[in-house]
């Protein structure tokens, strides 16, 4: 497998045919020894050759790289680190020899350079192998054809990796001219890139390219993997597992031969699948199948920090932490958010700029405070107990009502809010660190392309410099896309729903936190979003009025808390949204939208107007207060009705004198129409209580109201 | 934790019935003996929660030693500035005495005695030394049906009104979360002061006792939803990559040609080359396309070039059109000072190759803003002669302007 892989530099072994003064004939017979040797595997006796050579010439530094090279090969590729060590030395000789010659030394050098970005690529040091690869490309005109194209192929899969696709695809269509010309000339040249043009359809975008590559190629495992990936992004599910079990990964070399654990990416494969058709036991099956095939392939590998033992190719095999990631947002759909903690937790030390990743830290931290998840995730309300103890009995006995807001507000006391665990203190700190991550809104459509307009540095001018870097030459578009690895890059529209979603989860972790200014701030800056979802603009009504409440603001609370605010509790975004055309068949296809209370208008307008009526009692409005608890509990399931609602119950009876009514409530726990005084015993001897606002208009009780209290 | 045990069992021996018998002013005693100014307002809550309970508090003196306690801890100071007035402006309240009877609001305070109330009022004003005499128990059964039943109390309510008005709404809506809901079936079997004890202790010792919490209209937070979105997971595609590291084959293969022409073009950079070093060097440019990228000629280098060796420069560039970097190489050309022989390359490659417009309009307008900047009439003229003389410039001109009809 290990066959070298050689450059045929004919066009260069032109220029030594006239008598070159500076190499003699013998040195370049043994050269040419020394790389026939090479080629053939010989590689004792290659680096013979060598060594003789460098006796005979001490100024070319290229014997010592080939040198190198050999050695190399000669350890099955298994000295990745000697040989950066030394071409990092010989890089430093060159520089100082040749610079002052000649500006262009990058021609020369250009097999030097490019062996540095191979290693660098290896060792996952993908902007260093970009920064080479990119300067190498300027130089693409004088190469020789074959090596040209390898300078593409690196580019591609370094864009490809680090999830700027549309760089990729348009070195892509470079290389196709590039590869008509070759074949034209001398009809060679368009072996690999199909592979390539595989691994460029990370997007759905790339389906065109695809179907073009799927023409040329035959039943390959990347084939299938391929095929599938495409299935999965159209929301095929059953297609995709099909054409991923057609692939035959037992045959598969295995991780040492091609640097690529097959078994584990197609077990995490099929993970995606049913993470995707919502089905998260199947999911977390086989994520954890993966994670399993990768510890065992990472042991057969060894240390592979130390870069020597085991062969370069092998160094990228290793796919923990995408798997931590997929296994974590799996657990955090799955309602395990402490075991999804702790995955993403590692995640996020490598992939540390990645907002949504925040955001999912941020998520495990508010389900494992929010109490008994499993209703929660069942898209009821948490039933906590209105109730805290009963002390005494009998003639003593007492009932201590059970603060919400206690419960609700939650400090994780005597510990670090820097130190990771799931506590709403960490959550904050997550949240801010998305939010930081993400682009502000005007800004991105100017902002200026980073890093990669490397090449028009001197002299150039605005008319110079704007199609002089073919490699950033779709940079303006690019900046549509926000990394978010392992992942694709995050649209704009993802980008703004993610905005939206980060701002509500920091007005909820600010409330519970107590911090009431700063839930205040968030809310009213998800409410400003441009594009907002039903759903979340409803609880940013809600938090801002819990908030405006706490900070002594009822009728500004009062205004929040229009039920006639909340209009849909889609999850998605306005329908008037471009790319929901494009897209719109994977919705339907099967992905399950997770239920989330509540889960209807009506449902999400009770809640409003039980928040409402909590406003009015803090005015000393009851009879307001129980007109809006009556018509919110009429909206909703009776076993629906959350405790704060039973509890508001509870106060409005007190505050009318009610007192065995209002007990009567706690031990339901349930909402009891206020009672005619006749109909309850306890109150016989009493005379009705006078309620002084009475509505015109009785409140109707649904029948099913009724029933319960006829239980 | 409001009251340890410890402190809470030195209340309620206290407040004791059978400390009952002892007078206000040894009972005053006993209490600072106790509690330092630190645990007062923690004392205090703990009294008024037993005021409210009156099946914890059940006898008539012991209330009385309660109230007492809860003005002397605070008799330095106003009465206003006590945190426990409002509990004396609410048993004194007159209206609120006839309506209690109707609305026994669970958590409030029950109604007081006559004698207790009488006690009272002498607090509210300036007691006499007498009164602390007694005992609550003496002061329990005095008859006051002769005493004057109200005492005024509007100047403590205005200032209490007034201290209430600075809370927070949510403040003040709150009620005590306790709730007595006594079993009707049980018999009150009479009152058993350990039992009572026993449930005290769990109410105000041990973290968060039931004391401390209130109970007011509470918002329902719900918990925002996960995110959704579409293709977060990683899925992972082998690509068997075929990056290997390279064997460099044009070692020991130095290009004689290439080391004599870099040669002449290094010194083309400097002064004019001779005419067979110039016919040398275009005819290698022609044999071997790809040698162009090698002779060493940046951008940055460009200028050096047209001045020294225009066709030089002109037949490179000319090579050079396919290469990607040929705007950089326009861009140098188009921003250099303006003379001869860089107007005459320009010139020379507009009739060779179409060049992009918006090079020739910045060049074009260049030239006129060097030309207004001429100060040197002779030199003026020269440069105008130039476009003028030649006659391919005066048509390079007039095709650049029926081109851009904008240059004008």
């Amino acid at each position: 497998t290990f066959i070298p892989y050689v450059l045929d530099q004919a066009n260069d072994m032109k220029h030594d045919s006239a008598d070159s003064p500076g190499v003699s004939d013998q040195e370049k017979e043994m050269a040419t020894n020394a790389f026939e040797a090479f080629t053939a595997g010989n590689y004792d006796e290659s680096l013979k050759q060598l060594e003789s050579l460098q006796e005979l010439n001490k100024e070319d530094y290229k014997i010592a790289m080939n040198k190198a090279v050999a050695e190399f090969y000669k350890t099955g590729q298994a000295t990745t680190g000697t040989l950066k060590q030394i071409l990092m030395t010989i890089k430093n000789q060159v520089h100082s020899a040749v610079e002052d010659i000649d500006g262009l030394d990058d021609v020369e050098n250009s097999i030097l350079y490019y062996n540095q970005a191979i290693i660098h690529y290896h060792m996952r040091q993908y902007s260093e192998a970009i920064s080479i690869g990119e300067k190498l490309y300027q130089f693409l005109e004088p190469f020789e054809e074959k090596f040209a194209q390898a300078v593409c192929f690196l580019l591609v899969d370094l864009y490809l990796l680090t999830f700027q696709p549309e760089k990729a695809l348009h070195l892509l269509t470079m290389l196709e001219k590039l590869s008509v010309q070759g074949s034209s000339k001398n009809g060679k040249g368009d072996g690999n890139n199909s592979t390539a043009k595989e691994s460029a359809a990370q997007k759905a975008e790339f389906a065109a390219m695809i179907e073009a590559a799927k023409s040329r190629i035959h039943h390959s495992a990347p084939s299938l993997f391929l095929k599938s990936n495409f299935e999965y992004l159209r929301g095929n599910y059953r297609k995709a597992v099909k054409l991923l079990n057609s692939s035959n990964i037992a045959e598969h070399p295995g991780p040492l031969k091609t640097g690529e654990c097959v078994r584990c990416m197609f077990w995490n494969n099929l993970g995606c699948i049913h993470f995707a058709m919502g089905k998260h036991n199947l999911g977390i099956f086989y994520f954890k199948k993966a994670l399993q095939e990768n510890d065992h392939t990472c042991a057969q590998l060894g240390d592979a920090k130390k870069f020597t033992g085991i062969p370069m190719c092998a160094l990228l095999a290793n796919k923990r932490y995408e798997l931590l990631y997929n296994c974590g947002i799996q657990l955090l759909h799955i309602g395990r958010p402490l075991a999804a903690f702790e995955c993403l937790m590692e995640a996020v030390q490598v992939y540390h700029s990645n907002p949504r990743l925040w955001l999912r830290l941020a998520e495990c931290c508010i389900a494992a405070n929010k109490g008994s998840s499993e209703q929660e995730t069942k898209g009821l309300p948490s039933k906590k107990g209105i109730v805290q103890s009963i002390v005494g009995q009998g003639y003593h006995r007492k009932i201590v009502l059970a603060s919400q807001s206690t419960q609700n507000t939650t400090y994780s006391e005597g510990q670090s809010a820097a130190i990771p665990v799931a506590s709403m203190e960490f959550a904050a700190i997550c949240l801010r660190n998305a939010l930081l991550l993400l682009p502000e809104h005007q800004q991105h459509e100017s902002k200026p392309d980073n890093g990669s307009k490397s090449s028009s540095q001197s002299g150039s001018t605005e008319s110079g410099s704007e199609n002089s870097d073919a490699c950033s030459g779709k940079g303006q578009e690019g900046d549509k896309f926000i990394p978010a690895a392992p992942s694709s890059p995050l649209r704009k529209q993802e980008v703004e729903n993610l905005r939206c979603c980060i701002l509500a989860c920091s007005a909820y972790v600010a409330l519970a936190l107590g911090d009431n200014l700063m839930a205040l701030n968030h809310a009213d800056k998800l409410l400003h979003q441009p594009k907002l979802s039903g759903s979340l603009k409803f609880l940013g009504h809600l938090y801002a009025a819990e908030a405006l409440i706490s900070l002594d603001r009822i009728s500004d609370a009062i205004a929040h808390l229009n039920p006639e605010n909340v209009t849909d509790v889609s999850l998605g975004v306005s329908p008037s949204e471009q790319d929901q055309g494009k897209h719109s068949h994977r919705h339907t296809s099967g992905k399950q939208t997770p239920l989330c209370y509540p889960s209807t208008v009506s449902s999400a307008r009770a809640m409003m107007l039980f928040n409402l009526g909590s406003a009015y009692c803090l005015r000393s409005e009851y009879e307001k207060a129980r007109k809006c608890l009556h018509q919110a509990a009429s909206m909703v399931n009776p076993k629906e009705i959350p405790p704060e609602a039973i509890l508001l119950g509870v106060y409005l009876e007190l505050q009318n004198g009610n007192t065995q009514l209002a007990l009567q409530i706690i031990k339901r726990n349930q909402l009891l129409p206020s009672v005619k005084p006749s109909s309850s015993p306890d109150l016989r001897k009493k005379p009705p209580p006078f309620q002084p606002g009475q509505p015109v208009q009785p409140i109707k009780m649904p029948s099913s109201f009724t029933q319960v209290q006829r239980k | 934790m409001t009251l340890a045990p410890k402190e809470l069992s030195n209340l309620l021996g206290i407040i004791s019935e059978d400390a009952c018998g002892n007078t206000f002013e040894s009972l005053s005693n006993a209490f600072h003996h106790c509690f330092g100014k630190a645990e007062h307002f923690r004392v205090g809550s703990v009294l008024v929660m037993l005021l409210q309970q009156p099946d914890l508090l059940p006898s008539s003196p012991q209330r009385l030693t309660a109230l007492y306690l809860l003005w002397e801890m605070y008799r330095t100071e106003p009465l206003a500035a006590n945190p426990f007035a409002a509990v004396f402006a609410h048993l004194l309240n007159p209206s609120a005495s006839g309506e209690e009877q109707e609305k026994p609001l669970s958590g409030f305070l029950p109604p007081i005695t006559h004698p207790e109330k009488f006690f009272l009022s002498q607090l509210m004003l300036a007691p006499p030394r007498e009164l602390f005499k007694k005992t609550p128990r003496q002061v329990s059964c005095m008859d006051v049906s002769s005493a004057p039943q109200a005492v005024d109390i509007s100047g403590l309510q205005l200032a209490l009104a007034e201290r209430q008005s600075e809370l927070p709404t949510q403040s003040k809506a709150s009620f005590p979360s306790l709730l007595s809901d006594p079993d009707p079936d049980s018999s009150n079997s009479g009152f058993d002061s350990s039992v009572a004890n026993q449930i005290i202790e769990s109410l105000v010792t041990g973290p968060r006792p039931p004391l401390e919490s209130h109970f007011r209209p509470e918002f329902i937070r719900p918990a925002p939803p996960l995110l959704v979105c579409e293709d977060e997971l990683a899925w992972l595609n082998p690509c068997e990559p075929e990056h290997r590291v390279q064997w460099d084959r044009s070692m020991c293969v130095h290009n004689g040609t290439g080391v004599e022409i870099k040669r002449i073009m290094a010194k083309a950079f400097k002064s004019p080359l001779s005419a067979p070093q110039q016919t040398q060097l275009l005819g290698e440019l022609e044999k071997d396309p790809k040698l162009v990228y090698h002779v060493g000629l940046t951008p940055a280098k460009l200028p050096d070039l047209v001045e020294n060796n225009p066709l030089v420069a002109i037949e490179i560039l000319l090579k050079l059109m396919s290469s990607s970097q040929i705007t950089e190489y326009f861009s140098v050309l188009v921003n250099m000072d303006m003379s001869l022989h860089s107007m005459e390359v320009v010139n020379r490659l507009t009739t060779a190759v179409d060049l992009p417009p918006e090079f020739i309009h910045l060049y074009i307008s260049n030239c006129i803003s060097t030309c207004e900047q001429i100060k040197d009439k002779y030199m003026q003229v020269s440069v105008c002669n130039l476009s003028a003389d030649k006659k391919s410039g005066v048509w390079c001109w007039y095709r650049l302007y029926l081109r851009n009809p904008r240059i004008g």
